[in-house]
């Protein structure tokens, strides 16, 4: 009896270690991408109103490469995280959570190539997938509901 | 080229729809579906004969009259938030939207490269 309960405790702190690990997914993909979005609005809006000499403009630009590397290292952090969160509670799969495994991966790959690929084409390509708002939209809605049936 | 544009959208659309009605036709079940806690179908099956054993003493394997009663409970939990319907669809839709967009990336491209080369002059 006593080694089940052992057993009981040790999947008990299993479990709640495998569900912080998600929670920190969740909360690397806000961090680095509601700013990041932010950012970006920010300064398309400054290019359309005050144009690219404006001193906020150029700012902007000159804060780009800091900003996207944290939103990449953050990004492939919480991606980790959330592969080994996934892992460990894989008994418990199901449709929600492939899906979400499928649109996150296809996010994070198309983002690294976006990053890293030399080729012009390939960059272009990426980038389309990449910043669809379609995507987005699916990866809120996969996220709000694979948190509604984990509760 | 809004002709081509009209017709790939027009594409994509059909190609869901009848998509959708196949899976609905042939009720396509991927996966058992799992219960709100994880626990899937085989687990459960397994709770079953495992609290369906009523030896009195505890069993070889060190089950005693608790556990069995605790895998009772786990073996009538056959709560199911979403039907397989509606959870097949989910990730049919997520396939379907990743090609989409997939295809539309590369049909954009080729609008582009062939702009380009229409713009290029000519010797």
């Amino acid at each position: 009896m006593i080694q089940y309960a052992q057993g009981d405790n040790h999947n008990r702190s299993l479990h709640d270690n495998a569900e912080l690990l998600g929670w920190l997914s969740i909360s690397c993909g806000l961090i680095a991408n509601i700013p990041f979005i932010l950012y970006v609005r920010v300064k398309r809006l400054s290019v359309k109103k005050l144009g690219g000499a404006d001193s906020l403009t150029r700012n902007l630009s000159l804060e780009h490469r800091p900003i996207i590397n944290f939103h990449i290292i953050l990004n492939l952090i919480g991606f980790f995280t959330g592969i080994f969160h996934g892992v460990l509670l894989i008994r418990g799969i199901d449709f929600i959570s492939i899906s979400l495994i499928i649109v996150i991966t296809t996010l994070t790959i198309s983002g690294i190539l976006m990053r890293f690929a030399k080729s012009r084409i390939l960059n272009q390509l990426n980038r389309i997938i990449h910043t669809h708002i379609i995507l987005t939209i699916l990866l809120v809605i996969l996220v709000i509901l694979h948190l509604s049936i984990s509760q | 080229m809004k002709f081509l544009l009209s017709k790939f959208v027009l594409f994509i659309f059909s190609f869901t729809i009848i998509l959708f009605f196949n899976i609905q036709f042939f009720n396509i079940t991927i996966f058992s579906q799992d219960d709100k806690k994880g626990f899937g179908v085989q687990e459960r099956e397994r709770a079953r004969i495992h609290a369906d054993n009523d030896s009195k003493v505890d069993d070889k394997k060190g089950f005693g009259v608790q556990e069995r009663e605790r895998a009772r409970i786990h073996a009538e939990n056959n709560s199911q938030i979403f039907n397989n319907d509606f959870a097949g669809l989910i990730i049919l839709v997520t396939i379907i939207v990743i090609v989409a967009v997939s295809s539309y990336a590369l049909y954009k491209i080729l609008i582009i490269r062939r702009k380009s080369n229409h713009s290029k002059p000519k010797k």
